[in-house]
């Protein structure tokens, strides 16, 4: 029964044209910054766009772009249930609250396979333009984790859009709590904190949204990269971001997504539909 | 034989007030069961809890005999239901709404073409949900309730909204399933297609569940008079003063009166004798509608969308 709410939740996101204008978009801007890339690095020789060397690149820069499309894309495919009362006749039809939710959440692993296969791919194929034959198919363990740890911020920014898409129930909200969230109001209140006391700077280091960002930081894989920063910081005198240790991270992460998700859950069953 | 639905003190509170108030009753196999009751009663209440999307805060029930979670979730899928107005993917088409429903019910494609044919929507299938009229949306509705052949069908309040025409199609449907063995449980407001559709019914208001019997049954035992005059007021006043009168109430200009007893002759004489002469003196047979005006006192406080 699984699957076939799986399989419902996959017929209805490939016929709601929100979802591929959102995709269509979301294709184009990495379209656009990778073509940049690849122009640049053919103008300039300082610049280079090539595989290896810009795994970090396609990996993980403006990484947000891929939680806001996927997002967004998540908070529409959920919480308009609630406003034509689908969710509703999903149950009375045979779905139990259980079923809907496991079909709800496997739309996360669906939408981060489909955005992240889709900025990879476009990519790669710029960056293979660039490429010596024979070096193209260097993919180092730093390069693996640094994808590990965007699939992992991934789901936490999709966790919380689905915990919030069932506690508001409501799309247009949803959003703007989720993106309000996402955007600002984690900074604000962890600003908050620290100036009130030094105390909570540790606290406030595990905040979803902190962690989630700390681990599609590519320098947070590769020490080469994380020097070249401490010392990009030190000469502008500026003090360098302390990353986590790895393991430290994904698993505080890890817990989170796994609040968010047990929490997005039980709010549901709970409730009335 | 098991009843279909077997409801035992059920009850839903929100706070302190009490949408749905200790209320019991059954189901037999085969019945058209007509569940009664103006606006705000707890009509959909009840069938949100029978259909696991509320849930109760007092008693139980039991779907096919089933009363534990595991039970009922097993005995939905035997369930065909609409609750409220239809609720179904806009964007989508009516065919491919019908196929997400078919799937959870284990129906095949055949069946989505069939269901969509019987209601008549078998030409525009290929139109948007969004696009369908009123009645088009309600017979997509009713066509879902069909998918997987459910040996129940719950309808709320199925005609609403339609004009006579789109009624009458929704009445024809729900005989065809009656006719296909199914039982049905159909809420509704509209008296008069209970009273023309439905073997069975229960009256609930504010909560609670004030009768529960065959159509026969409920409308039997009294007649019911009607009566016209230049002076409703007094004869509205002498009326009531009648020995044989069971219940009065007001209906536009005219007095509907249910008596034990009616002979025409002595009800005209009796008014001539207090001063008041009628224009329109009729005697006819009791319907649902008179029975339930006067389980639920609505014709003392005006009939608001109860009609």
């Amino acid at each position: 029964m699984i699957w076939i709410a799986y399989r419902n939740e996959l017929t209805k996101m490939a016929h709601r044209l929100a979802f591929w204008v959102s995709y269509i978009f979301f294709a184009f801007i990495a379209l656009v910054g990778y073509l940049e890339d690849y122009l640049e690095a053919r103008a300039s020789p300082d610049r280079i766009f090539r595989l290896p060397d810009s795994w970090d690149q396609i990996l993980t820069n403006d990484v947000e772009i891929n939680f806001i499309f996927a997002g967004v894309v998540l908070v529409l495919l959920v919480a308009n249930e609630f406003q034509w009362r689908t969710a509703r006749q999903n149950v009375i039809d045979g779905l139990s609250k259980e079923q809907w939710f496991v079909g709800k959440l496997l739309l996360i692993p669906t939408l981060i396979g489909i955005f992240m296969a889709t900025r990879t791919l476009v990519g790669v194929a710029f960056a293979l333009a660039g490429t010596d034959a024979g070096d193209a198919a260097l993919v180092t363990s730093v390069h693996a984790m640094a994808m590990g740890g965007v699939i992992l911020a991934m789901s936490g920014a999709l966790a919380l859009a689905l915990f919030v898409s069932l506690a508001v129930r409501n799309t247009g909200p949803a959003m703007a709590v989720w993106f309000f969230y996402f955007v600002a109001l984690e900074n604000l209140v962890a600003g908050g904190l620290v100036q009130l006391s030094d105390a909570f700077r540790p606290v406030v280091r595990f905040f979803p949204m902190a962690l989630f960002n700390g681990a599609a930081r590519y320098m947070q894989y590769d020490p080469e990269a994380y020097a070249a920063y401490v010392n990009r910081m030190a000469q502008n005198g500026r003090e360098p971001l302390t990353l986590f240790d790895t393991s430290v991270l994904w698993g505080a992460a890890s817990g989170w997504v796994a609040v968010l998700v047990l929490g997005a859950f039980l709010w549901f069953r709970r409730r009335d539909l | 034989m098991t009843p279909v639905i077997e409801v035992a003190g059920l009850t839903k509170r929100f706070r302190k007030t009490a949408a749905v108030d200790d209320i019991s009753f059954a189901v037999e196999p085969g019945q058209i069961f007509g569940f009664l009751g103006p606006n705000g009663s707890g009509k959909t209440t009840t069938i949100g809890m029978l259909l696991g999307i509320i849930t109760p805060t007092g008693g139980a029930f039991r779907l096919f005999g089933g009363g534990s979670s595991t039970e009922l979730h097993a005995a939905r899928r035997r369930v065909g239901a609409t609750l409220e107005q239809p609720n179904f993917y806009p964007y989508l088409r009516g065919v491919d709404n019908l196929r997400l429903v078919a799937r959870v019910k284990g129906a095949d494609e055949r069946a989505v073409h069939d269901a969509l044919d019987v209601v008549g929507l078998g030409k525009r299938k290929r139109d948007q949900f969004k696009a369908y009229s009123l009645g088009m949306k309600q017979r997509l509705a009713l066509a879902a309730t069909m998918m997987g052949d459910p040996e129940l069908v719950i309808l709320d309040e199925p005609a609403n909204g339609l004009d006579p025409e789109g009624m009458r199609e929704i009445r024809d449907i729900i005989h065809t399933l009656a006719d296909r063995g199914k039982t049905i449980f159909l809420s509704s407001h509209l008296l008069w297609e209970v009273e023309r559709t439905c073997t069975h019914v229960a009256i609930i208001q504010r909560g609670r569940l004030l009768r529960q019997a065959s159509v026969g049954e409920i409308t039997t035992g009294g007649e019911v008079v009607e009566l016209e005059a230049a002076d409703v007021g007094a004869l509205d006043r002498a009326v009531r003063e009648f020995p044989e009168v069971q219940s009065v109430r007001v209906d536009g200009d005219r007095i509907v009166a249910t008596m034990q007893r009616a002979d025409l002759a002595e009800v005209n004489r009796y008014l001539v004798e207090r001063g008041v002469y009628v224009r329109h003196l009729a005697l006819r047979q009791r319907s649902l509608e008179d029975v339930f005006m006067e389980v639920t006192g609505a014709g003392d406080h005006g009939m608001g969308e109860v009609a």
